[in-house]
């Protein structure tokens, strides 16, 4: 090999890159926190556990076409070829992102924004949807769905890099594509089992606050390396973008705080992280292209229509059990749009060398038809296929989505993983009124025995032995 | 140290190594909350405290002489000397490792590696092993074992690096060394009360998963500087060993995941953390010289023979608490050996390094060269620990084991005097007639220290007794 070959990077630059890598890495785990904390107990597990398996099938399926496809440098408008199949020829020439980097870097970048898109969709599926088909629908959809929509953004020979459409850090290709496939699948697989009535409304509260606030945190931090790392240089942009990222988010995070304390006089934390998540998602698109002030409005704008589009699901009926379409595939769109208003040249031309018309802000009034196009075409093709790919697998015998009815009662910890995160001790005790003298009448320790078959019984009743408790 | 002669670095250069010090830092809670989700909820805070400790103590050592013992270059094949100790001469100058950084990065990031491994080591024991010993231990066997074993790897002097025997971030002083040396001191502090063939399934289950996950993810999180730093530099190299950690992490998940689905027809959290360790500890010896296939390939391999070897703790009736040897020795000797398989000069080279390669270079020696490595590691690495342990053992006040009361009674409260959770229970009374609800007797289980140090678990009671009545009989 050529001694020189790849020495031509500043390392600056990729060492900022793959640090970036590794903080996208992360937020993967925290989408599973946050969405395993806002599920009942009994199904905590496995939410982080689909997040984390959406990381290890995007991975494989990255490495075998899923790069290969999305941007491989011979591309058509729609799609890529297979020409990096395998990673074949992702070394050290000078990427397609951007000169700064080398194909293999931005490659291993570029397959954390892959890993995290499926782990956000699959949100709506929570509580209800059998895991192996999820796997399953997650390598098909990575395939069929986010490579063709990163394509035509990221890629300088898709159709709507080459319209004009301005998308920073992939609010169509993961928000909005994310957003839409969670409404397809919460449609297909329908609602949980008492949701919706009056009655059950206190069941299906947010059981671990605790860990959605660490999944925020984990979000909030990674979003720095997803807005950052996009500049794919460690340059004045890249700082630009971690500012207005983290305005947004905060002004967001205050909105949806102060819109949920008129209505309740609480500062709700779910209201919190919620908010900050959506002025996250709506700066996304805009985050190499708009100044702070803009970053301000984004965030606002974001909050307000995220938190009005939550209840969208109780108007339309469908059950998206951690509100992915509201947050993800509403406030993708609303910041596609807003970008179409706010970019600026000059923000775009702080890494030296970009040059775009800008927005409303440069008077270039089509850049929202521009923007229109990029996030609706995005929105429809995730919406129509993935349900397209949904139905189909749910009428193939052994890929049915949905659990059985026992096994939702039960638990998709118990039923699907086989373990719990957690474990319950319930003790039935009486006291003798006289007396004051208290025997336990029963104790049922709430776990999973090993079993035959894949549903087995849950709860075990025993009799009280020293013992029993140690795990407790 | 005159300015104009002070050699110049590259910032990308000496920021990369400084995060990747940061990462491998975290890699250390990550330990401490996997480990702690896995025991029992008795022993969790020791848990994550045992390994926090661990860290505390070989910091020390790595400050004292560790850093000295293992890279100074005034040494024979064997182990440094103490040129370096106190880390004095350590300043700007081209570190050991590589010139485009200087001495203290070098030393710093390197220091989080022993914290690493000393810190794993504690799995072995978890549970049963006394607080006091195990920091002496640590800083002990930092010096007689990894110091030894991270010279013969990554000093130029040292006998393993001038063989040729391929080790990018550790395979052998870390995993291998570790695994081994828990194997070690397990066997001498003996198996947990209960723990045999009719063990009661309930005792020895994993209390909190999602601490398993949450350290899981640090750990996966953090490798990425535990591999990627170990490239020195920042460059294209370091991509591709990024590339290669990640998909190697997945692979041995996804194969562990579907070994265990195979027994139990169930998606298994527990083998998902599991396997995405093997897959990280299989590609630490190869990430530098290897390309994507052949990580799918150690990922596949790391994950396969990691479960298999779960079975011989059984077989064998050892009590690997937490299993370090299982997931850290084989799979480290696993992925020592595959490296002599799948290393490729070209991967090497996108940095400049040059390498024989391995088999697919048809350098057939190479794979020698591996298990010359790998099994002078492990036995070097199981022969001192047993010995230390044998020898602490012995020495009155430093018996390694708990008494059985404190077993039983829990490390939390023992040894720490602190729990990981404080629980309430609550009695409630509810009146036949009219409903209403009387807390008759409220109990907070916690931890009070008597006078002369005495811990015993308290109970506060509360009652409220409204009327007079308890029960709320009317």
């Amino acid at each position: 090999m050529d001694p020189e070959y790849g020495k031509q990077f500043d390392k600056g630059d990729i060492g900022f890159i793959l640090i970036s890598m590794g903080l996208v890495w992360l937020m993967i785990p925290g989408i599973g926190y946050f969405y395993s904390g806002m599920a009942r107990s009994k199904n905590a597990l496995s939410l982080i556990m689909c997040c984390l398996m959406s990381l290890v099938v995007v991975t494989v399926q990255w490495f075998i076409w899923g790069y290969s496809l999305t941007f491989s440098k011979t591309a058509s408008v729609f799609i890529g070829n297979m020409d990096n199949a395998l990673l074949r020829n992702v070394l050290g020439d000078p990427s397609i992102g951007s000169d700064s980097v080398p194909d293999i870097v931005f490659a291993i970048f570029q397959c954390m924004f892959a890993a995290l898109t499926p782990a956000l969709a699959i949100g709506a599926a929570a509580e209800r949807a059998r895991l192996l088909p999820m796997m399953i629908f997650i390598f098909i959809w990575s395939t069929i769905v986010y490579d063709p929509i990163a394509c035509w953004t990221w890629n300088p020979n898709g159709w709507s890099a080459k319209l004009g459409g301005l998308d920073f850090a992939g609010g169509t290709p993961v928000h909005i594509s994310s957003g839409f496939a969670s409404l397809a699948y919460a449609i297909i697989l329908g609602k949980r089992r008492g949701h919706g009535s009056i009655t059950n409304g206190e069941d299906f509260k947010p059981h671990n606050m605790s860990n959605v606030v660490l999944g925020t945190a984990f979000l909030w931090f990674g979003w720095f390396g997803f807005n950052g790392g996009s500049a794919l240089a460690a340059n004045m942009r890249a700082a630009m973008a971690c500012v207005v990222t983290n305005l947004a988010a905060a002004v967001g995070a205050i909105t949806w705080l102060i819109m949920d304390y008129r209505i309740e006089r609480k500062f709700s934390a779910l209201g919190f992280c919620s908010g900050a998540v959506a002025g996250l998602v709506a700066i996304t698109p805009a985050s190499g292209f708009v100044g702070p002030g803009p970053a301000v409005a984004i965030g606002f704008l974001g909050g307000v229509c995220c938190n009005l589009a939550v209840h969208l699901k109780r108007l339309l009926k469908f059950d998206d059990a951690v509100d992915v379409f509201a947050v993800h595939g509403v406030g993708g769109y609303v910041g596609s749009v807003l970008t179409g208003l706010f970019a600026e040249q000059y923000i775009a031309g702080l890494d030296g060398a970009t040059e775009i018309e800008g927005g409303w802000m440069n008077h270039n009034w089509i850049q929202l038809g521009h923007q229109l196009a990029d996030a609706t075409a995005g929105a429809a093709w995730s919406f129509c296929i993935t349900y397209l790919i949904l139905f189909i697998m749910d009428h193939i015998p052994g890929l049915s989505l949905r659990v059985d009815p026992e096994v939702e009662l039960q638990g998709l910890d118990a039923a699907e993983i086989g373990e719990m995160a957690y474990y319950h001790v319930d003790k039935i005790v009486t006291v003798d009124p006289q007396s004051g003298e208290q025997k336990i009448v029963s104790e049922q320790v709430r776990e999973v025995r090993n079993q035959e078959n894949a549903q087995g019984d849950l709860v075990v009743e025993k009799v009280v032995s020293p013992t029993q408790l140690h795990n407790v | 140290m005159d300015a104009e002669a002070a050699p110049s670095y590259n910032p990308g250069d000496i920021s990369w190594i400084a995060t990747s010090m940061v990462l491998v830092w975290l890699m250390v809670p990550g330990l401490g909350y996997f480990y702690s989700g896995l025991a029992s909820h008795k022993n969790a805070l020791s848990l994550i405290m045992y390994v926090l400790v661990c860290m505390m103590v070989a910091s020390i050592q790595w400050f004292i002489w560790g850093y000295s013992l293992t890279f100074s270059l005034g040494g024979n094949a064997i182990l440094g000397n103490l040129d370096n100790a106190f880390l004095r001469g350590l300043l700007g100058y081209p570190s050991v490792g590589i010139d485009a950084i200087p001495d203290l990065i070098f030393c710093v990031y390197q220091c989080m590696f022993q914290c690493v491994t000393a810190a794993l080591v504690v799995g072995a024991v978890a549970e049963r092993a006394r607080l006091l010993p195990l920091m002496i231990f640590v800083f002990v066997w930092s010096t007689l074992v990894y110091n030894f074993l991270a010279y013969w790897t990554w000093n130029p002097n040292g006998w393993c690096f001038q063989l040729g025997g391929l080790d990018f971030a550790g395979g052998t002083p870390v995993h291998i060394g570790s695994g081994c040396s828990a194997l070690a001191y397990a066997l001498v502090v003996g198996k947990r009360i209960g723990y045999g063939k009719d063990a009661d399934p309930e005792r020895f289950k994993a209390h909190n998963m999602s601490n398993v996950v949450l350290g899981t993810a640090f750990l996966w999180f953090g490798w990425f500087g535990f591999n990627g730093g170990s490239v020195l530099s920042s460059n294209v190299r370091l991509g591709m060993v990024l590339i290669v950690t990640n998909l190697a992490a997945a692979v041995g998940a996804l194969t562990w995941m579907l070994m265990d689905y195979r027994v139990e027809r169930k998606f298994s959290a527990f083998g998902f953390c599991s396997g995405a360790i093997a897959g990280l500890v299989a590609i630490t010896p190869a990430a530098g010289f290897v390309g994507p296939g052949p990580a799918i390939a150690l990922g596949f391999l790391g994950g396969f023979f990691c479960n298999l070897s779960l079975y011989t703790k059984r077989w064998l009736g050892f009590d690997d608490a937490l299993d370090v040897f299982s997931l850290h020795g084989v799979g480290g000797y696993v992925g020592c050996i595959f490296t002599g398989v799948f290393a490729e000069q070209y991967v090497a080279a996108l940095d400049g390094t040059e390498i024989d390669g391995g088999w697919m270079n048809q350098n057939w020696v190479q794979v020698g060269y591996q298990f010359a490595d790998a099994t002078a590691g492990a036995a070097w690495a199981f022969c001192m620990t047993f010995i230390i342990c044998f020898i602490m053992n012995k020495i009155p006040g430093l018996s390694l084991r708990v008494s059985e009361e404190d077993e039983i009674q829990g490390l939390d409260v023992t040894e720490i005097g602190e729990s990981a959770y404080v629980y309430v229970n609550k009695l409630i009374s509810v009146d036949t007639t009219t409903g209403a609800q009387i807390t008759v007797r409220e109990e907070i289980k916690q931890v009070n220290v008597g006078e002369h140090g005495s811990v015993h678990t308290a109970d506060k009671i509360e009652v409220s007794t409204p009327n007079g009545t308890v029960g709320g009989v009317a």
